[in-house]
C-alpha cells in the first residue's frame, strides 16, 4: 500500500511540476475553466457548458502549439554569494546573454536545482518532525511527501521576471532565494521562459550552469548573557591572544636562567650589577570560553534547533575581546577557536552549516574534550539537544571539574527539567521566546 | 490585473439573459460595477476575506439544500445543475468584497478552506475573472440552445485574455489566435455533440443486452453442479395492501422457447405504452375502463426500486392493468409480458393496480406448444404416466402439480447428471427428483405444452419477507421461476416448486445480512424520500428554516473575530518578536496615517514629530485652514508619549507596570481627545 502511495506521489510530484512550469496563472485558470465546463457540459443536451470546453480547449491547444516556437539560445551566470541563512531570503543576481539574432522580451527565469526524487525506504523511514497529523493523512503519508519533497530541494527560488534582452547583449535579474535549512544549495540550470501570445503556456530553453552556495544555520536573537567565570592564564600568550587580554607589559627583572632569549637582557642593570639581569614580562590572562554542541543521536529538530542556538552564540559572542573555542564531534573530535588573529564567526558558522548527527559514544567523547581544556577555560557554554540521564552525566562531571557551565537542553514541550540541574531548558519549536525569557 | 470595466456587470447580464433571471442580474450587475464611482477607505485583512469566502459557501450549500428539498425528481442531477445556475448569486459576496474592500488580486486558495491552512498557491487572480468564468457556467444550465450561448462565451474568454495577453507580441497575432480558437471550438462542440449522441445510442443498445433482467433471454443453472449460491442483496421493497396474501409472485419476463439450459423470448417486441404520470399507463387493452372503476388505493401493490440508469424492467402482479405513480418515463410492453421503462436514473416508485381476471398478455402461439427433440422422450414419458394427453386442461393442471407436490423436494444442491439421462431435466424428472425452481418450472412448462396448454416459463420475485417496517423486503435469492399457462382463455400462474424453497433460501442466509439490510434501509429510505410524491414538510415551512438557518450561520461568520494563532510567533525567525509591539503608540500612527500625515518607513519618530510641528505651524499660517488645525494634534503631548514609547520599545530593561500604565492611559486620552475634535 505504501509503495502504491510513493509511486502515485512521484508521479503527482512530477505533474504538479510540469504543469505549474509548463503553464502560467492564467492558462491554469483556463484549464480549470475547461474541467468546470467539461464536468457540466458531460451530457450535451443537459447544458451548453461542453460548448464553453470545446472552445477553452481550442485555447489551450492554440496555446501550446504557439508556444512550441520558441528556439531562443541564451548563456547565465550568476553573482551568488558565498553564504546564504537558513529561512532569510536571499537576493542576487542572474545575468543572461541572448546568443541569437533576435532580440528576446518578457522573458521568466526559473532556476532549477540538482534533486532526485527521495527514493521509497526514505519515504518509509521519513518522519515530520514537530508537526501532529491526524490519522488519515498520517495513514496517507500525503503531507509527509511535500515535506520530504521540500527538504530535499532545500532552496526555492522565485521566478524572475526579465524585461528584455537585446540580440548578442546580456541583462541582468534579481532573484530571490529562501532556503528552508543549512547545508548546501547546489544549483543546476537556469530555464529561460518565454509566454504563448495569449499568455497561457511557456516554453524554456535550458541553460546548465551547475552552483552552490553554502546555507548557514538559523540564528535567534540572544538576550545580553553575561557569561560566568574568570580570566586564566593563556600559555599562547599574545601570539595566540592578539588584543584578547592584556597588552605586552613590562613586569619586572629577575637574575639571567640559562635558556633566557639575549633580547631580554636588561644591558644597563648587566653593567651596573656585573651578573646578568633580564627583564621579565606579565603572563597573558584573558577570558576563553568553550562552546560544546552535543552531536550526540537524537531527535532531528531538536539537533537542528540546537545547531542554530550555537550558531546564535558563535555570532552573537564579541570574540574581539575573548576567545571562542568550538567543540563538537564528528568523525574526531573538532575544536575551531574564533579570536583576534584567528578564525572569525563567519567561519564557525560555515562549519556548523556541516555538522551531523553521530551514532556512538559522541558525548563521552566531547567530555573528554572539553575536560582537556578545561584549565584554560574561563566557562562553557554547553548546548545539548536532548535531556536525558547521559546528557546529565555529562553536564554532572563537568561541573565536578570546577567549570562554570552555561547548559541548554532542547527539549519537547512536555519535558521537565528538574531546576535544580541548573539547565536552562529550550522548547523545541519555541525557542526564540524561550532564549527571549532568560 | 484587474478586470476591465465593464466586464463583471456585462457577463452577470449574459446569464441573467440566458437564465431568464435578469431581475436578479440587474442589480447585482449595477453593485458590483458603480466600483468606479465609489471604494471605501479601507480594505480587507485576510481573515475579512475568508469570512467573506465564508458567506459564499454557505450561500452555495443553501441553495443546494433548497434545490433538494424542493425540486421533482430526478433530484441528484437538477441540484447540481440549479445549484450551478445560482453561482453568480452565490458568489457575490466575493466578487463584491473584491471590487470594493481588496486592492490586489486574491489568493485563490481562499475558495477552500482545506487550503487556507497550506502555503499560498501562488495563483493569484483577480476575483472578478472567476466570477467572469462562473457567470458564463451558470449561463451554460440555462440550456437555451441556440448560437448566442457560444458567441457570449467565446467573447468573455477573448475579452478576458486580450487583458492579460502577453504584451511581447504584435496585437495582430492573439488576434488571430483568438478568433482561430472561435472556429475551432466551434467545430469542436458540434462534433462533441454529435459524437455523444452516436455514443448514447450505442451504449444503449449495449446495455439493452446486458440488463439485469433480459427480457429476450434467461439463462438457467439448470445443468450446473455444485451449491446454488445467491445474494442477499435486497432489491425491491414492496408495499401490498391489507389482507394480501403471500406469497405473491411478481412478473418480470417471459420466455416461450427452451434450449437447454436458457429460455429465450423469440420474436417479441416493445412497443410503447401511450400513457403520462397523471392518468398513468394502462396495461392491457381492457384497462380504460378498469381506469375509470379506479378501486381505492388501498389495493394497489406498489414497488420501490434502484435503477441504476433509469431503465428497468418492471415487477408486477399478475393481472395489473394500471401502471402509476412513475415520474414522466417511456413505458413499453412486450408481447410476452415484459413492461420495460426507461426515465431518470435513480430510485423509481411505481403502484401497480389490478384488474379482475387474469394476467392478459396476447393469445398463444405456436412457440407456446413446442417442447425441444431433446427433452421430448423423457416429457412424453411422464406425460403419459400421467394421462395427461386426453384430459381437459383444469384436470392436467390439477395432476402436473400433485405429481411434483407428492414427488419432488427442493434443493440447491446442484448434481452432475446421470449417464443414464439424455439431459440435466430427464434427469430431474427421472432420477434426482430434486432441483430448484427452475427445474420445477421449464419441467412444468414443457409437461403442460405436451398435454397441449399454452404454457411459457415466467421469472420474477416471490414476495414473502416481512420487514420490521411492515413492507415487504424481495432480496436477489428471492428471485423465482414458474409456469404461466393459458387456461380457460386466461394465462395463469403456476408454481410447482415446493414452497419449502423460501425457507431453505433463507437458512442460507449469511451473518453479515443484517449489516447489509441496515444499509439497504437506509438507501431505499432515501429512495422513497426522493420518489415521494409530496414533501416531507410543507414547503414555506421548509424554506423559512432554511432561510433562518443560513441567516443565522451568515450571521455568526461575519462577526467572528478573526483567529490568531495562540503560540505568537511560530518560527525561529529573529525578526519575529519585537519588544513593545503591542505599544499604544501604534494605534496613534495608524490614525495620522489615515490623514496622510504618517510616518515614513524611514523616517525616525522624532523627525516626524519635528515635520507635524512644522506642518501644523503652515496650516496655522494658511488663511484656508488645512484638514487638521495644529491644536488638535496635542504635538507637546505626542512627544511624551513617543518617549514612553521609546523606553518601552528599546530599554533593554523591562518597563515598570505603572510607566506601562502611562503610556497606555495617556495614548488612549491623546487618541479620544482627536477623535472628538474631529
Amino acid at each position: 500500500m505504501r509503495s502504491l502511495f510513493y509511486y502515485s506521489y512521484r508521479r503527482f510530484s512530477r505533474f504538479t511540476h510540469w504543469y505549474e512550469r509548463r503553464f502560467t496563472g492564467i492558462g491554469r485558470l483556463v484549464i480549470a475553466a475547461a474541467v468546470a465546463f467539461g464536468i457540466f457540459g458531460v451530457d450535451t443536451e443537459q447544458t451548453t457548458a461542453y460548448q464553453g470546453f470545446a472552445y477553452l480547449v481550442s485555447l489551450i491547444v492554440l496555446a501550446a502549439a504557439a508556444s512550441s516556437m520558441f528556439r531562443g539560445r541564451f548563456g547565465v551566470r550568476r553573482d551568488l554569494p558565498r553564504f546564504a541563512t537558513a529561512g532569510e531570503p536571499l537576493e542576487y543576481r542572474l545575468y543572461v546573454r541572448n546568443l541569437s539574432r533576435k532580440a528576446e522580451r518578457g522573458l521568466t527565469l526559473f532556476e532549477d536545482f540538482e534533486f532526485s526524487f527521495p527514493s521509497r525506504r526514505e519515504f518509509a523511514q521519513a518522519r515530520e518532525p514537530g508537526v501532529k497529523r491526524n490519522r488519515v493523512d498520517t495513514a496517507l503519508g500525503f503531507y509527509l511527501w511535500m515535506w520530504l519533497l521540500a527538504e530535499r530541494r532545500n532552496g526555492a527560488v522565485e521566478p524572475g521576471p526579465m524585461a528584455a534582452v537585446p540580440a548578442g547583449a546580456e541583462s541582468a535579474a534579481t532573484m530571490r532565494m529562501t532556503a528552508r535549512r543549512r547545508g548546501v544549495v547546489r544549483f543546476a540550470t537556469v530555464s529561460v521562459a518565454r509566454t504563448d501570445p495569449l499568455g497561457l503556456c511557456r516554453a524554456f530553453s535550458r541553460v546548465s550552469a551547475p552552483q552552490s552556495v553554502l546555507v548557514l544555520p538559523r540564528r535567534y536573537r540572544l538576550p545580553p548573557i553575561t557569561l560566568p567565570g574568570q580570566r586564566r592564564y593563556q600559555p599562547g600568550g599574545v601570539a595566540l591572544a592578539g588584543s584578547a587580554g592584556d597588552s605586552e607589559e613590562f613586569f619586572g627583572l629577575r637574575d639571567y636562567r640559562p635558556g633566557d632569549p639575549l633580547q631580554h637582557v636588561h644591558w644597563k642593570s648587566f653593567a651596573r650589577t656585573g651578573r646578568p639581569i633580564v627583564k621579565e614580562f606579565q603572563s597573558e590572562f584573558f577570558e576563553r570560553h568553550a562552546l560544546a554542541l552535543d552531536t550526540a543521536f537524537t531527535g532531528a529538530q531538536a539537533f537542528e534547533e540546537a545547531v542554530s542556538v550555537a550558531a546564535s552564540f558563535v555570532y552573537t559572542l564579541e570574540t574581539q575581546e575573548c576567545l571562542l573555542d568550538m567543540l563538537f564531534v564528528g568523525d574526531g573530535t573538532h575544536v575551531y577557536t574564533a579570536g583576534r588573529g584567528l578564525l572569525r564567526a563567519e567561519h564557525l558558522l560555515e562549519v556548523l552549516a556541516g555538522v551531523r548527527m553521530q551514532q556512538g559514544n559522541a558525548l563521552e567523547r566531547l567530555e573528554t574534550a572539553v575536560l582537556e581544556r578545561g584549565g584554560g577555560l574561563a566557562s562553557c557554554i554547553l548546548v545539548l539537544a536532548g535531556w536525558d540521564d547521559a546528557r546529565s552525566r555529562l553536564l554532572a562531571s563537568l561541573r565536578r571539574s570546577g567549570l562554570q557551565v552555561l547548559a541548554f537542553a532542547l527539549v519537547a514541550d512536555d519535558v521537565q527539567i528538574d531546576a535544580a540541574r541548573g539547565v536552562r531548558r529550550l522548547r523545541v519549536g519555541s525557542v526564540q521566546q524561550d532564549l527571549l525569557g532568560l | 490585473m484587474n478586470t476591465p470595466f465593464g466586464m463583471v456587470g456585462a457577463a452577470l447580464l449574459f446569464w441573467g439573459w440566458q437564465s431568464g433571471w435578469l431581475l436578479v442580474a440587474v442589480p447585482l450587475a449595477l453593485a458590483v460595477e458603480s466600483r468606479v464611482f465609489w471604494r471605501p477607505a479601507h480594505v480587507l485583512d485576510g481573515a475579512g476575506i475568508n469570512r467573506f469566502a465564508d458567506l459564499s459557501s454557505l450561500a452555495l450549500i443553501a441553495v443546494a439544500a433548497w434545490f433538494l428539498v424542493s425540486i421533482e425528481g430526478p433530484r441528484a442531477a437538477r441540484t447540481v445543475i440549479g445549484t450551478a445556475q445560482w453561482l453568480p448569486v452565490t458568489l457575490a459576496p466575493l466578487a463584491l468584497a473584491q471590487a470594493y474592500l481588496v486592492r490586489t488580486p486574491l489568493d485563490l486558495s481562499v475558495l477552500f478552506v482545506t487550503l487556507r491552512r497550506r502555503p499560498e498557491s501562488g495563483l493569484r487572480v483577480d476575483f472578478g475573472f472567476v466570477y467572469v468564468i462562473a457567470c458564463v457556467l451558470a449561463a451554460a444550465t440555462a440550456n437555451v440552445r441556440d448560437e448566442m450561448f457560444y458567441a457570449g462565451a467565446a467573447v468573455f474568454a477573448a475579452w478576458s485574455l486580450w487583458n492579460l495577453r502577453s504584451r511581447r507580441y504584435n496585437r495582430a497575432v492573439p488576434f488571430v489566435m483568438l478568433i482561430t480558437a472561435s472556429v475551432m471550438g466551434y467545430a469542436g462542440h458540434i462534433g462533441l455533440n454529435q459524437l455523444q449522441r452516436a455514443v448514447t445510442e450505442w451504449v444503449g443498445e449495449w446495455i439493452d443486452r446486458s440488463a439485469q433482467t433480459n427480457p429476450f433471454r434467461a439463462h438457467t443453472d439448470i445443468g450446473s453442479i455444485g451449491k446454488l449460491k445467491q445474494s442477499d442483496r435486497i432489491v425491491l421493497r414492496v408495499r401490498l395492501p391489507e389482507g394480501e396474501r403471500t406469497p405473491l409472485l411478481l412478473h418480470r419476463a417471459s420466455y416461450n422457447v427452451f434450449s437447454s439450459p436458457s429460455w429465450i423470448a423469440r420474436r417479441v417486441e416493445f412497443e410503447a405504452l401511450p400513457g403520462e404520470p397523471g392518468s398513468g399507463w394502462a396495461i392491457r387493452e381492457s384497462a380504460g375502463a378498469a381506469a375509470d372503476a379506479r378501486r381505492p388505493s388501498g389495493t394497489e401493490v406498489e414497488v420501490l426500486e434502484y435503477a441504476r440508469d433509469g431503465k428497468a424492467i418492471l415487477s408486477l402482479p399478475s393481472g395489473t392493468v394500471l401502471l402509476s405513480g412513475l415520474p414522466p418515463a417511456e413505458v413499453r410492453r412486450s408481447r410476452l409480458g415484459s413492461i420495460s421503462v426507461e426515465t431518470a436514473a435513480g430510485f423509481i416508485r411505481y403502484r401497480a393496480q389490478r384488474g379482475p381476471g387474469t394476467a392478459e398478455q396476447g393469445a398463444p402461439e405456436a412457440a407456446d406448444f413446442q417442447v425441444p427433440p431433446r427433452e421430448k422422450e423423457a416429457i412424453r414419458a411422464i406425460a403419459a404416466r400421467l394421462g395427461l394427453h386426453a384430459i381437459d386442461a383444469a384436470e392436467a393442471r390439477r395432476r402436473v402439480e400433485r405429481f411434483f407436490r407428492e414427488n419432488f423436494s427442493y434443493t440447491t444442491w446442484l448434481e452432475a447428471s446421470s449417464p443414464n439421462a439424455r439431459t440435466s431435466l430427464a434427469a430431474f424428472l427421472t432420477e434426482t427428483h430434486a432441483g430448484h425452481c427452475e427445474y420445477f418450472a421449464s419441467a412444468t412448462t414443457l409437461l403442460l405444452r405436451e398435454a397441449g396448454i399454452a404454457a411459457r416459463y415466467a421469472t420474477g420475485f416471490s414476495v414473502q419477507e416481512k420487514s420490521l417496517g411492515g413492507d415487504y423486503l424481495v432480496r436477489e435469492r428471492h428471485a423465482h421461476a414458474w409456469t404461466r399457462a393459458w387456461i380457460g382463455g386466461a394465462w395463469v400462474d403456476i408454481d410447482t416448486t415446493p414452497p419449502q424453497w423460501f425457507e431453505i433460501e433463507s437458512g442460507s442466509s449469511s451473518a453479515w445480512e443484517l449489516f447489509g439490510d441496515a444499509w439497504s434501509w437506509l438507501r431505499f429510505a432515501w429512495g422513497r424520500y426522493q420518489t415521494a410524491d409530496e414533501d416531507v414538510l410543507p414547503r414555506p415551512l421548509l424554506l423559512g428554516l432554511l432561510a433562518a438557518l443560513f441567516a443565522g450561520l451568515a450571521w455568526s461568520i461575519m462577526r467572528r473575530p478573526s483567529r490568531r494563532t495562540a503560540a505568537g510567533i511560530r518560527g525561529p525567525r529573529a525578526t519575529a518578536m519585537v519588544r513593545g509591539a503591542d505599544s499604544e503608540f501604534y494605534r496613534i500612527e495608524k490614525l495620522l496615517a489615515a490623514r496622510g500625515l504618517g510616518r515614513h518607513p524611514s523616517e525616525p519618530v522624532s523627525v516626524w514629530l519635528q515635520r507635524l510641528e512644522r506642518v501644523s505651524v503652515a496650516a496655522e499660517n494658511d488663511a484656508q485652514g488645512a484638514a487638521t488645525r495644529p491644536g488638535e494634534l496635542h504635538l507637546s503631548e505626542l512627544r511624551a508619549i513617543a518617549k514612553l514609547h521609546y523606553r518601552l520599545r528599546f530599554d533593554p530593561l523591562p518597563m515598570a507596570a505603572d510607566r506601562r500604565t502611562e503610556l497606555r492611559m495617556r495614548a488612549e486620552r491623546w487618541l479620544q481627545a482627536v477623535h472628538t475634535a474631529a
